[in-house]
């Protein structure tokens, strides 16, 4: 009787068994079938989102919005995307901004694109009014000052309730801003977009460690500021030394490095380092250190054609410049020929501050650790090639795309010059821009949009 | 029939075609090596209902290029893009990673540059926006940059009528 009751038992095991594993097989036929009807109903706009957001991530950023604008379903893909900022698009190549062109009498702001070699006029008025200014930009943001804002000083260390303008991120995109302090104790100007002549962040304004410098225009004296700071704070000229004079920054892991100049001959002396991140943790005012003295002993030690050129009408540019990635700082020299119509660009040197036994000290380089640095009289931008999708002419590293917006002399019309110095052939050459008239003082600056 | 021991897998396709093709190659396709866990060790073929046999030709042919390290010669060009939609949604069935990728850059290759009137036609896509819809979206891509459009604007006037 037993043994029947075990047979029994594990008969109906195995055939419960059995049954298990039939309908299982049963079960994932229909599910099969399932999703072949469905997928068989699937046109492009309805294919998988999943796969839809695959497709994305491998557009560049003029593909990735003409995805957004094909269908309903296509435009929500897209949307979930920049809501979640994921996926994003190929990253690419900065635009030039041109600011304050001169178009039918009309002052527009363009952008000009290394890929196809076209200017845009964004419809959407880019910068409303003559009120508002573009002082520097990074990461898709700009970096703005608006003249009109009427924020009166509450401070009592300022008698005189004067206008002071606002200053804050932009990203014209999403039209999304972060405000920087606005309170600046210097006297009250007429021209506050001339206040400064340049403006660096270290990071977008999202970044916890964003910090902003900017350069004074002609007075030397640097101001530097957090997002949330209440005032930005000023660094003047130690005992306003005539051979110390601020001609460039640059913004590096939480230190400000300073090129000082003699004030007359514009001679570069030194860089000099300011511990702007320590400042803000110790709450007191950041201290000069010098890296490296006797800067032009050291450029002309390394070039000694500069001294020959200076007496040939030629001008010497310099520009400060890093690499956040390799953490590297590269200190530019451009040699610029004024002799004939227009001014030509001669030379690009460029050197990086290296340590040699300890000592910091210039050495000139030949390449960029495979970057572009994309330059202006305004930013400085290094960008590693390998993270741009584009052709391969374009995109290779080791290049220098240089804008300037040179000064009405007699000879020469304003004009914004773009050329592009290639540091392996040693080759320089001149990117023609569709003949853009210029409106009173025009600047130029790179500037890459993101979409959020 | 297959028996435990053979490195053959049989893959039987949506229009009744077997295929016998390596276990490696079976391995490539997570979802049929998902099955092969699920059941027994003595599985006897193994069902791909949304995949065809000339999905599986270009499957083998693929595979075959990858082990002799050639995988850049393979190429989906001759397909057109209902053909490369339905390899796509197939290898997507099969969760076949290093092919997927391949077939979606091929899309977005096809999709580079191109206007979205040339997209909606040559993709097969309706579009269902109303005017007003269409005509807010567009001001509001203004920052796009689209560079050279390589088909003129199609059915442009018509949307913004």
């Amino acid at each position: 009787m037993k043994h029947w009751v075990f047979f029994a038992a594990s008969f109906m095991v195995l055939l419960s068994g059995c049954c298990c594993k039939f309908t299982k097989k049963r079960e994932m036929k229909k599910r099969d079938e399932q999703v072949s009807k469905d997928e068989k109903q699937r046109n492009w706009s309805k294919i998988p989102t999943q796969i839809l957001e695959l497709i994305l991530s491998r557009l560049s950023r003029a593909d990735f919005y003409r995805f957004g604008e094909v269908c309903t379903s296509w435009r929500h893909v897209f949307k979930q995307s920049i809501i979640y900022r994921s996926p994003s698009p190929l990253p690419s190549m900065p635009l030039l901004l041109l600011y304050r062109l001169h178009l039918f009498n009309d002052i527009k702001t363009g952008l000009f694109s290394l890929i196809d070699r076209k200017m845009y006029f964004p419809r959407i008025p880019f910068f409303q009014g003559s009120n508002l200014h573009c002082l520097g930009s990074i990461n898709g943001w700009l970096i703005m000052i608006d003249t009109n804002a009427t924020r009166l000083s509450s401070s009592s260390s300022n008698s005189n309730h004067h206008r002071f303008p606002s200053f804050f991120f932009w990203n014209p995109i999403p039209n999304a801003r972060v405000m920087l302090p606005s309170r600046i104790n210097i006297p009250y100007r007429a021209n506050w977009y001339k206040l400064f002549s340049k403006l660096k962040a270290s990071s977008g304004p999202d970044s916890p460690d964003c910090l902003v410098a900017a350069l004074f225009t002609g007075q030397h004296n640097i101001a530097f500021c957090r997002p949330h700071d209440e005032s930005w704070n000023i660094i003047y000229v130690e005992n306003n030394n005539p051979n110390a004079v601020f001609a460039d920054i640059e913004l590096l892991y939480g230190k400000c490095y300073v090129l000082t100049e003699t004030l007359n001959y514009r001679n570069i002396t030194s860089i000099l380092v300011y511990d702007l991140q320590e400042s803000y943790s110790s709450s007191s005012p950041p201290k000069a250190k010098v890296l490296i003295s006797q800067l032009h002993q050291q450029v002309e030690y390394n070039s000694p054609n500069i001294r020959d050129l200076i007496f040939q009408n030629h001008q010497l540019f310099f520009y400060l410049a890093s690499d956040s990635i390799s953490g590297i700082l590269y200190l530019i020299l451009i040699i610029v020929d004024y002799n004939n119509v227009h001014p030509i660009e001669r030379e690009f040197i460029v050197y990086k501050v290296d340590n040699f036994n300890n000592v910091p000290m210039l050495v000139r380089v030949m390449d960029l650790n495979g970057g572009i640095l994309f330059l202006s009289h305004r930013d400085s931008k290094i960008v590693p090639s390998s993270t741009l999708t584009g052709h391969e002419d374009l995109i290779r590293g080791n290049n220098i795309y240089y804008a300037h917006v040179y000064p009405y002399t007699e000879n020469c019309p304003l004009m914004p010059r773009i050329v592009k110095f290639c540091m392996t052939s040693g080759r320089i050459n001149h990117i023609p821009l569709p003949n853009p008239e210029l409106g009173s003082e025009p600047t130029c600056l790179w500037f890459n949009p993101t979409i959020w | 029939m297959a028996s435990s021991s053979s490195n053959l897998i049989s893959l039987k396709t949506s229009d009744g075609t077997v295929f016998k093709v390596e276990r490696a190659l079976a391995k490539t396709m997570k979802t049929v090596q998902a099955i092969i866990e699920e059941a027994d060790a003595n599985i006897y073929m193994i069902p791909i209902h949304n995949v065809f046999s000339h999905h599986m030709d270009m499957i083998i042919d693929y595979y075959k290029l990858s082990v002799a390290g050639k995988s850049k010669e393979f190429s989906v060009e001759k397909l057109d893009n209902d053909e490369l939609k339905d390899f796509l949604l197939a290898v997507h069935y099969l969760n076949m990673e290093d092919l997927f990728e391949v077939l979606t850059q091929a899309v977005a290759d096809r999709l580079e540059k191109k206007s979205v009137g040339y997209v909606r036609k040559y993709f097969g896509i309706e579009n269902d926006f109303t005017p007003e819809e269409y005509a807010a979206i567009r001001k509001k891509n203004d920052w796009a940059f689209k560079g050279d459009d390589i088909e003129p604007e199609e059915d442009e006037e018509k949307q913004e009528e």
